[in-house]
């Protein structure tokens, strides 16, 4: 080799046509593409994840814990969560996907917080309903081995009813009743921990789109 | 991004940037995504720019993190990516420029490592060690030692191919 790099290199780079810019253009299109399709496949993935831990947890009650009822409400309760997100999720495909990638990104960012707002409203019952029911699974579960009969035994002078000790039982229900309060705002923090990110990209993608258009 | 600023702040030193891309991506459709992203970053990080450098140097900045952070999602997503381990055909990309040695001096340069890439890059684009050193965020003192082992990497790939 006769040239040095740096020869090969200025030479190179002097003739004609070496440094056409490519033209600036679909960029916001192909990201709203991207973005929208990332969140999909991480709302199906969503999807399944429910509908194995609906069954699994049935399995593990039934088959481990000897509570089959429990595991069968916690199941019907998270089947229909996935019931629910896959409806919400078939209403992507009636979004106006001929329109502008600012139209299809703004319609695409309501309806998700359209869906958030309305799941939000039946999620803040969901989790203290779930509460409730890891406390019986920890109460109820093993049996004859269950932490009931051990803890009557231990005390048996506290008030019961039902086979239930209602000091505790009030304790329960005070914090359910803490997380119907603040159900929106758990939701919405469950949520954040899950697609906290693409959101974010997403706002950001839309503010850039509308500074594009001001 | 407005027109404007694309036409002032970005467009003069767009030879930078497509020298930078051009080491990072074997193909012309990967070139035009990382250009575009890298212009785009500029625009939205051009209000952290402190003029304490020279906007040339801010701009081979962005650049460079761009195309590592755009090579590293494209590594965890299983996309194809230049290694030595890679054939020729991969690392090619032989109608990017009209010259010929360069494009094999390109196929060579993306043979390198990462980081390799980078700083050969900032040195052919005629920055100073201090400078490639700012950029890179590492010391001086080793830069020209490293710049020298490149050049004679390069060398060998040229001469072998």
């Amino acid at each position: 080799m006769e040239k040095s790099i740096e020869t090969i290199w200025k030479e190179g780079f002097l003739k004609k046509d070496a440094l056409i810019a490519p033209k600036l253009n679909d960029i916001y299109n192909q990201k709203s593409m991207h973005i929208v399709a990332k969140l999909k496949r991480m709302m199906v993935l969503n999807v399944y994840f429910l509908v194995i831990f609906a069954i699994g947890t049935l399995l593990l009650n039934t088959l481990v814990y000897d509570i089959p009822w429990i595991g069968l409400i916690i199941a019907l309760i998270f089947i229909s969560i996935a019931l629910l997100a896959k409806k919400q999720m078939s209403q992507i495909k009636e979004l106006d996907q001929g329109s502008t990638s600012f139209e299809y990104i703004n319609s695409f960012n309501n309806w998700l917080k359209d869906v958030i707002n309305s799941n939000s409203k039946y999620m803040r019952t969901v989790y203290p309903i779930c509460f409730i029911l890891a406390m019986a699974i920890i109460w109820y579960s093993n049996g004859e081995d269950a932490l009931m009969y051990s803890f009557m035994e231990e005390y048996p002078n506290l008030w019961y009813e039902f086979n239930i000790p209602m000091m505790p039982f009030f304790g329960v229900l005070f914090v359910a009743a803490l997380m119907l309060y603040f159900g929106d705002k758990i939701y919405r923090w469950d949520v954040n921990l899950a697609y906290g990110r693409v959101f974010k990209k997403l706002d950001s993608m839309i503010s850039d789109m509308e500074e594009l258009r001001a | 991004m407005s027109t404007d600023f694309y036409t002032s702040s970005i467009l003069p030193y767009a030879g930078i940037i497509i020298k930078i891309c051009r080491g990072y991506t074997n193909s012309q459709e990967d070139f035009e995504d990382y250009y575009q992203e890298v212009c785009l970053q500029i625009w939205r990080s051009h209000q952290n720019f402190k003029e304490d450098s020279e906007w040339s140097t801010w701009v081979y900045r962005i650049s460079l993190n761009v195309c590592l952070t755009l090579l590293k999602k494209n590594k965890t997503k299983g996309q194809h990516f230049v290694s030595d381990a890679l054939p020729d055909e991969l690392i090619e990309d032989s109608q990017a420029f009209v010259d010929e040695e360069l494009n094999e001096l390109y196929a060579a340069i993306r043979r390198l490592s990462e980081l390799d890439r980078g700083l050969i890059l900032l040195y052919l684009g005629e920055k100073s060690y201090q400078e490639i050193a700012e950029i890179i965020g590492t010391n001086a003192n080793n830069i020209g030692v490293r710049i020298t082992r490149i050049k004679e990497r390069l060398k060998k790939i040229l001469i072998n191919r």
